[in-house]
């Protein structure tokens, strides 16, 4: 599932939501260009759901059947959510008759590359002024 | 809830207001082992409303948010 949010850094082309209906066309948009073919789901116009879960740009997380948090990441990474899925999977669908499984807890930091080239022409499509915002704002990480 | 400046104009106010603060919070709170919340969201496909524990009633969930940046 995705789940839309809002947008960092909104421009010309891709505005802030004033409301809902503007964030129902930027969902639309995102899905068109980008190729989503997951279901969308829309956060309300003050980002309830997004905010309760850390409100950050780019993250994952895995709930288990039931309700249970299984696993939560910053930024997305497909490869390592796949991975994790399938241990996942593995481990209570696959594991031998009569074998008992018990949940541990893990905490790691993991590393990404950062683009910042494709992270500013983003910023572009958006429009100049997500640009001249991201420059005035003085990071040096993409966000 | 409040708006909060949660839709804000300019990226550059926003941080300059203490807005990048929950990247530092992230790892402190809702921890794997815990609850995961429910709200209704607007699917987009047919403007219905899911909430989120039916999701996983029946099946493990994978939520990724997201936007254009």
């Amino acid at each position: 599932m995705f789940v839309y949010t809002h947008e960092a850094h909104p421009g010309e082309r891709v505005p802030h939501h004033d409301c809902f209906e503007t964030k129902l066309a930027n969902a639309r948009l995102l899905r068109d260009e980008i190729g989503i073919s997951r279901p969308i789901l829309v956060d309300d116009l003050s980002g309830t759901a997004h905010r309760a879960y850390g409100g950050l740009p780019n993250m994952t997380w895995v709930i288990d059947r039931g309700g249970t948090i299984a696993y939560k990441a910053s930024w997305t990474s497909a490869a390592n959510v796949e991975s994790f899925v399938a241990r996942y999977v593995e481990a209570r669908r696959d594991r031998p008759t009569g074998v008992r499984i018990g949940p541990y807890h893990t905490e790691q930091l993991e590393w990404r590359a950062i683009d910042q080239e494709a992270f500013l022409a983003r910023l572009e499509r958006n429009g100049p002024a997500a640009l001249e915002q991201w420059h005035r704002a003085g990071l040096r990480r993409s966000s | 809830m409040a708006d909060d400046g949660y839709n804000y104009v300019d990226f550059a106010e926003h941080v300059a207001h203490d807005g990048l603060a929950g990247f530092d919070r992230f790892a402190d709170r809702m921890h794997a082992g815990s609850r995961a919340p429910s709200f209704p969201l607007t699917r987009l496909d047919d403007g219905t409303t899911t909430e989120l524990d039916q999701l996983w009633r029946r099946t493990p969930t994978v939520l990724e948010f997201g936007s254009f940046t």
